[in-house]
């Protein structure tokens, strides 16, 4: 049904708009807060914890939660809650900043090859698909037996493996924006690619990808866990939120909660991180804007 | 029974969007005689959109009938129970739609299509078959037996369009609904398309529900002309009536500011100032009032009923009261 | 003098790669969408090309404008070819603006109304200009309120996104306007209303417009001269005012017999103009029209027309013209 829209009032300014839909939008809210979470404690790690968590301290081994060990302690008697919130910091720093430097280069080398000449299309497209073609496990294993696992090696497979992702879903969205007649009418007025990729097809593609990576962050601290638990990940005694699940599964009997706390900041991020893609998703485009 | 396959009293229908509410139909009367080809012409945003819709029972979930009937082949369409409905539509009722590629299954090829809505039929698969070829050939599709292998892709606009109509060929149906259907074609095709319902009337022997903005296509096969603006009717009429003597000053300007319609060739097009109505809060005036070069007092305080001009003529305008026939 | 000439243009899209045409065997792995079009166009005058989709119409047009490259031919711009140098189409680019079919969707989502009719500023480095003042003067051209310009496309009506396209298209002072189907999507009162617009523009800054539709009714009224394309060729051209009352080629007098009229009096008995365009991958052999023309005979079917050019201006491509004597093959 087509109205008259004459009587639509002007938009608001994008900054308005995220505190008006972060006031209305609990979804929204419940994800900031969660985020705000694991960010404080990832900033604030080495000041708000209540143990050392690297302190070792055998008599007070595999204790169950109480008020004194919240999450309990582990096989060395290391204070789990501790360990967590430490763990917050190589989560952050392997879920985040990897994220965002692979949607950086992923978003740049998607824009060239969608919008440049077609070889240069072709040629990274078949870089793209190679590396993209490996199965991630298989490439972090074979990376950590190359070069050693440490934060680094696994802050640059996760980089190799997502990079192309971002960037094919930005070049399939640049072909078909490059196409559209908006873009056309742009190029028709004698723009140059540079301006038309950075002001008129980038903030078109920047949205949905936004959500996909913050989505892809919580597996990625996920695929950290799962490495650690193989071996491959974190070398101990970093507290990483993957060593603590592989430890805990190893002691599943004697000690279950230790799995379950390796859990809980698993959850937590990835719920914050979901909820707030979705909403920054709804608030960069401006046809959605409407519905606040 | 009336002689009306549809006969729709007094219907209003409110949106309920997350702006508030809208009001896109409002005390719409529309007969339907059995036969014939009804028009229904307006601009976008006039409601003949959702008006087919209502017809179909399939508006929007977010859709209010606030008041009115509708009597669809006899029935109360607005009390009739979902599986009735489904049992109506596809072989009592029937729609064609604008775009024939979002109404034809891409993933089906036309042969099988055209079997699937026979499905109520008892007959053989060879003589299903049988009429869905007999019914391309119909439509002027050659080669219609080679044709039914293959795939709604493979078609150009004019072709989907022709086998969207032999579609409704099969299933006979009482009332054809007809959205816009020439809207995507170019002009000759649009000629063969309109030719073709024309030469086709008599077979399907139901009536047509005609919703079009092109004046032009309706002059060429309506018996009838329903004209709606912005959600209310505000003229309807034998077709010669509504284009040899339209009433309502807005049938007027709509006529006439089709350029098809200027013989002399002229630099300024004549125009219908202002803008359609917001249809969030209707005045209490008449609808056209603010962009009516006859406006009265009386237009801006009270909203005209319908006035009977002559046989089966109406128009809703303060002009015409007093004339009555 | 002719602001706009145009000689002899081809425009060809591929349709598969050399690879891929030597495996299937295609006999040509191009397909020509313009062929052989030649034009001029005066100062301050209105030519209109007309053509069913298909025809080539589009193609055309951005082939002038420089969207989409041109395979052999030539465009003159004030009697220069804008394409020769950067300088020259960067200026060419300036002078000569585009509006696009679709009102909505040729201006950029996400962006305001002033920012949309402020880019050809931008683009072209003007940015000593006030943008938010041009913005303003811009609208108050194309009839439009001021506080428009905060608005989003998706925020106006069709004729109201026309209207802004139309201020982009002024903005930069052209002499060339090149309107992409410019009442398509639009209702019979609005249609008006833009070519009004159009109308009074071209009085007030001496416009030049090429106008591309399909819709006749609209051409009779606004252009100076008609060209019909059918298959990437211009197939007639002349002044609207005499092609309207005389067409030449049978298929510009089945175009204008196609025209509904709103008038029941006038209703048509039958169909001038059956079949569709044939497919440009497989040209029909002599006169491309042939298979859908009434008046097609055995020479039309073997020998291709050349073009005819009458006294009067008046140029067409047809052995067999309507109300003319036959027009023999040469060799």
């Amino acid at each position: 049904m087509q109205l008259s829209e004459a009587v639509l009032p002007a938009a608001p300014g994008a900054l308005t708009l995220f505190r008006r839909r972060l006031a209305r939008d609990p979804l929204a809210m419940l994800g900031l807060t969660l985020v705000a979470i694991v960010v404080f404690c990832g900033i604030f790690a080495p000041w708000i914890v209540p143990y050392d968590p690297f302190k070792l301290s055998i008599p007070d081994k595999l204790q169950p939660p109480s008020l004194t060990h919240w999450f309990g302690t582990d096989n060395l008697g290391r204070d789990i809650f501790s360990r967590i919130i430490m763990g917050s910091r190589i989560a952050l720093s392997v879920g985040i900043s990897t994220i965002g430097i692979a949607l950086c280069i992923g978003i740049s080398l998607g824009l060239i090859a969608g919008y440049g000449p077609r070889w240069l299309d072709n040629f990274l497209m078949l870089l793209f698909d190679s590396v993209y073609s490996f199965p991630t496990v298989i490439m972090g294993l074979t990376v950590a037996t190359l070069l050693g696992a440490s934060v680094t090696t696994l802050m640059f497979v996760v980089i190799l493996v997502q990079t192309p992702a971002y960037a094919r879903l930005t070049r399939t969205a640049t072909l078909s924006l490059k196409n559209s007649e908006y873009v056309q009418a742009i190029r028709s007025l004698g723009a140059s690619p540079f301006r038309i990729i950075a002001v008129h097809i980038l903030p078109n593609v920047v949205g949905p990808l936004l959500i996909i990576a913050s989505m892809d962050i919580p597996s990625v601290v996920a695929l950290e866990a799962g490495l650690t638990y193989l071996g491959m990940g974190i070398p101990p005694p970093a507290p990483s939120w993957g060593r603590i699940l592989q430890e805990g599964y190893n002691l599943i009997r004697e000690a279950p909660w230790m799995v379950v706390a390796g859990g809980i900041p698993l959850i937590i991020t990835t719920l914050g991180f979901t909820f707030l893609g979705e909403s920054l998703r709804d608030m960069l485009d401006p046809r959605l804007r409407r519905i606040v | 029974m009336s002689g009306n396959v549809a006969a729709i009293r007094d219907l209003s229908i409110r949106f309920d969007t997350q702006q508030g509410p809208v009001y896109p139909l409002r005390n719409v009367d529309v007969d339907v005689p059995r036969g014939q080809i009804v028009g229904i012409v307006g601009e976008s945003g006039s409601g003949k959109s959702t008006l087919a819709l209502a017809l179909m029972r399939l508006l929007p979930g977010n859709a209010v009938v606030t008041g009115g009937e509708v009597e669809l082949l006899g029935k109360d369409l607005l009390k009739l129970p979902a599986e009735e409905m489904r049992g109506l539509r596809g072989t009592r009722l029937a729609m064609i739609f604008q775009d024939p590629m979002t109404s034809l299954n891409p993933v089906r090829s036309i042969g099988q299509q055209m079997l699937d809505i026979q499905y109520r039929s008892p007959a053989s698969r060879a003589e299903k078959i049988a009429k869905a070829a007999d019914a391309l050939k119909r439509v002027g599709i050659p080669d219609a037996r080679e044709q039914l292998k293959r795939y709604p892709a493979e078609f150009s606009g004019g072709m989907r369009q022709r086998i969207c109509i032999a579609m409704s060929l099969l299933q006979k149906p009482e009332l054809l609904i007809a959205d816009e259907i020439t809207t995507a074609l170019d002009v000759t095709l649009e000629a063969q398309v309109l030719h073709l319902l024309r030469e086709l009337r008599a077979e399907l022997k139901g009536s047509i529900l005609f919703i079009s903005h092109n004046l032009g296509a309706v002059a060429e096969i309506c018996d009838r002309v329903v004209v709606l603006y912005a959600g209310e009717v505000v003229e309807q009429g034998p077709v010669f009536e509504i284009f040899d003597r339209p009433q309502h000053p807005y049938t007027r300007a709509l006529v006439e500011c089709d350029p098809a319609r200027i013989e002399t060739t002229t630099r300024e097009l004549p125009v219908i100032p202002g803008d359609v109505p917001n249809l969030r809060s209707i005045p209490r005036s008449c609808i056209f009032a603010a962009r009516c070069a006859e406006v009265m007092e009386v237009c801006r305080r009270d909203r005209p009923p319908p006035t009977v001009i002559g046989k089966g003529h109406s128009a809703r305008c303060h002009l015409l009261e007093g004339v009555e026939s | 003098m002719s602001l706009l000439s145009v000689r002899n243009l081809n425009v060809r899209y591929a349709i598969a790669g050399p690879v891929k045409a030597m495996l299937t065997g295609l006999s040509s792995r191009f397909i020509d969408a313009v062929l052989d079009v030649s034009f001029d166009v005066a100062q301050g005058t209105t030519l209109a090309i007309v053509g069913e989709s298909g025809s080539g119409k589009s193609t055309l047009a951005r082939a002038i404008v420089g969207l989409t490259p041109i395979a052999s031919g030539e465009v003159r711009f004030a009697g220069k070819n804008p394409f020769a140098d950067g300088a020259a189409g960067r200026a060419y680019h300036r002078e000569v603006a585009m509006m696009f079919q679709d009102p909505v969707s040729s201006l950029s989502p996400r962006r305001t109304v002033q920012s949309l009719i402020s880019e050809p500023f931008i683009v072209h480095t003007m940015r000593e200009k006030d943008l938010a003042s041009e913005a303003r003067r811009l609208l108050a051209l194309v009839g439009l309120p001021k506080d428009f310009a905060s608005r989003y496309p998706h925020q106006l009506s069709g004729g109201q996104a026309r209207r802004v396209g139309v201020a982009r298209a002024i903005a930069l002072n052209p002499k060339l306007i090149i309107a992409d189907e410019p009442t398509a999507g639009l209702d019979v009162s609005v249609q008006g209303e833009i070519l009004n617009l159009l109308t009074r523009l071209q009085g007030e800054f001496g416009l030049t417009y090429v106008i591309i539709t399909h819709n006749l009714a609209v051409v009779r009224h606004v252009s100076d001269e008609t060209a019909i394309m059918y298959m990437g060729r211009f197939v007639e051209k002349g002044r609207t005012a005499e092609v309207f009352p005389d067409p030449a080629h049978p298929y510009t007098q089945g175009l204008i017999a196609a025209q509904p009229h709103p008038d029941p009096a006038r209703r048509r008995t039958g169909v001038v103009l059956t079949g569709e365009v044939a497919s440009l991958r497989n040209r029909p052999p002599g006169c491309e029209f042939h298979p859908r023309c009434p008046s097609a005979q055995d020479l039309c079917r073997t020998i291709a027309p050349r073009i005819v050019t009458e006294f009067s201006g008046r140029t067409y491509l047809c052995h067999y013209p309507v109300n003319r004597p036959a027009q023999p093959a040469r060799p």
